[in-house]
């Protein structure tokens, strides 16, 4: 649960890059220069938890999980590059909302694929279908305030985009739980994951900016800018490797609504930050504080119905079953499912390959933070620096549970 | 479960086609795929009436 709500602060502090794109920048260039930050962090962040030859390890008993992890971040790649037509479009604060609704379809997934809910009494239903629907009714007062806040002529298609990202992340944890159920660590996961997500966004841009060379000309034109979106992908990282552990050790119907609360993050880093909103009418700024209030809410509701001792039995059930599909050790499928090393896992230390990569990211980032230039857009730097110092207080306090329970199992 | 429990191998042994076939014949599979090219068809129509 704690790990849900981190994931929250900090999914919702990485969107606060995009607001670049507002800034004369393409939504091509934004999507990729997060996508390349996010892959330096994606494998820096493992090296350095856990070591590669750990990962290797994990790979080992369940091979089949790689293709899983390439697909979700082929999905992540196709969602995040549609969020930021729909930021540009309807703005963030109306656009998180929308994508947010993802939670609706990772319950519908999670009670359908594996078992989730099943066996849980009627008290847990209630509170998952009712804070689901909760959060189904501050999306829809959010998207009314859209069509009076965004501009006519694109509203609609930020509206589709926004919603069309909420149906591909809502998909996307069905990989993600296919994955835990098994036992993989989410450090393993996401080394995989950001294979996709790379090659995907690739593809996407050169395919949209009309090929190798104009992409490579929006990229060198936007070299002063590219620091803050990379910055952004690592921050998004941190955020989703929480979720990742949510999901792992919450399931989807809980996980995932209590880190669909970076709609609030957002919402603060939109109106505090960047001046979202202001000007608006009394009925708009009405629509979406309520909005956004009753969507948290609906997300409250649904982490506090927590697993009951049936559905584990259930969830352990799936596991079982994934792991006799694919021929996974069934002692690695239940001690990681408990958060425990299994022995083939244990003995891994950092070699230089590690630090290497280590290195390697942030030797990237720190050349590009010295190219790069101060956003030419409104901030007002206090409030961010207030978002910024509680997100990493919470990431503090997270990491520090999560090592004493599960040792980043 | 959709999709779940149907043509389990015995554990420790994949039938022909290995862990790749498995995951191919896998029913949970494919709805990814399926949203994922939706995915691409959307981000098209959007590009496209952008460039209108």
């Amino acid at each position: 649960m704690v790990c849900g709500l981190t994931a929250g602060a900090w999914l919702g502090a990485a969107e606060a890059p995009t607001k670049l794109v507002n800034s004369g920048l393409s939504p091509v260039v934004v999507s990729l220069a997060m996508v390349i930050g996010v892959f330096l962090a994606r494998w820096s962040l493992p090296a350095l938890i856990q070591g590669t030859s750990y990962i290797a390890a994990d790979l080992r008993q369940a091979p089949h999980l790689i293709v899983w992890a390439i697909l979700a971040g082929c999905l992540w790649a196709v969602a995040n590059t549609l969020t930021i037509f729909a930021v540009r479009d309807v703005g963030l604060s109306i656009a998180f909302p929308l994508w947010n609704s993802n939670s609706l379809l990772g319950i519908l997934w999670g009670v359908l694929f594996f078992g989730e809910l099943r066996g849980a009494d009627r008290r847990r239903w209630f509170g998952v279908i009712g804070g689901a629907l909760l959060m189904f009714g501050g999306a829809t007062a959010l998207a009314i305030a859209s069509a009076t806040q965004a501009s006519s002529g694109n509203a609609l298609r930020g509206v589709i985009a926004a919603l069309a990202a909420g149906v591909i992340w809502g998909t996307m944890y069905i990989p993600y739980r296919k994955a835990y159920l098994t036992g993989m660590n989410p450090l393993s996961f996401i080394a995989f994951f950001t294979v996709g997500e790379l090659a995907m966004m690739s593809v996407l841009a050169i395919s949209l900016s009309g090929g190798v060379s104009p992409l490579w000309h929006e990229l060198s034109a936007a070299r002063h800018a590219l620091f803050w979106l990379l910055a952004g992908g690592v921050v998004w990282v941190v955020g989703d490797l929480f979720q990742q552990y949510a999901v792992k050790y919450a399931g989807i119907t809980r996980g995932i609504p209590l880190s669909n609360t970076n709609q609030l993050w957002g919402l603060l880093w939109g109106v505090l930050v960047f001046g979202e909103l202001r000007g608006g009418s009394h009925d708009v700024l009405l629509h979406v504080v309520l909005g956004s209030i009753v969507m948290a809410l609906g997300a409250g509701v649904i982490a506090l119905s927590s697993v009951s001792g049936n559905e584990h039995a259930r969830w352990r059930a799936a596991a079982s079953r994934e792991g006799a599909r694919y021929g996974v050790d069934a002692d690695y499928t239940s001690a990681r499912g408990a958060g425990r090393e299994p022995d083939v896992a244990r003995a891994h230390r950092r070699s230089w390959r590690d630090w290497i990569i280590v290195a390697a990211s942030t030797a990237t980032l720190v050349a590009f933070a010295a190219i790069a230039e101060p956003p030419r857009i409104a901030l007002d730097w206090g409030w961010a620096a207030a978002l910024a110092l509680t997100t990493l207080a919470a990431l503090g306090g997270c990491a520090f549970a999560l090592w004493r329970t599960t040792r980043f199992s | 479960m959709i999709g779940s429990d149907r043509h389990l191998p015995d554990r420790g042994r994949l039938p022909n086609g290995g862990w790749l076939g498995l995951v191919l014949r896998d029913v949970q599979f494919w709805v990814p795929v399926v949203v994922l090219a939706a995915g691409l068809v959307v981000l098209r129509w959007i590009t496209a009436a952008q460039a209108l």
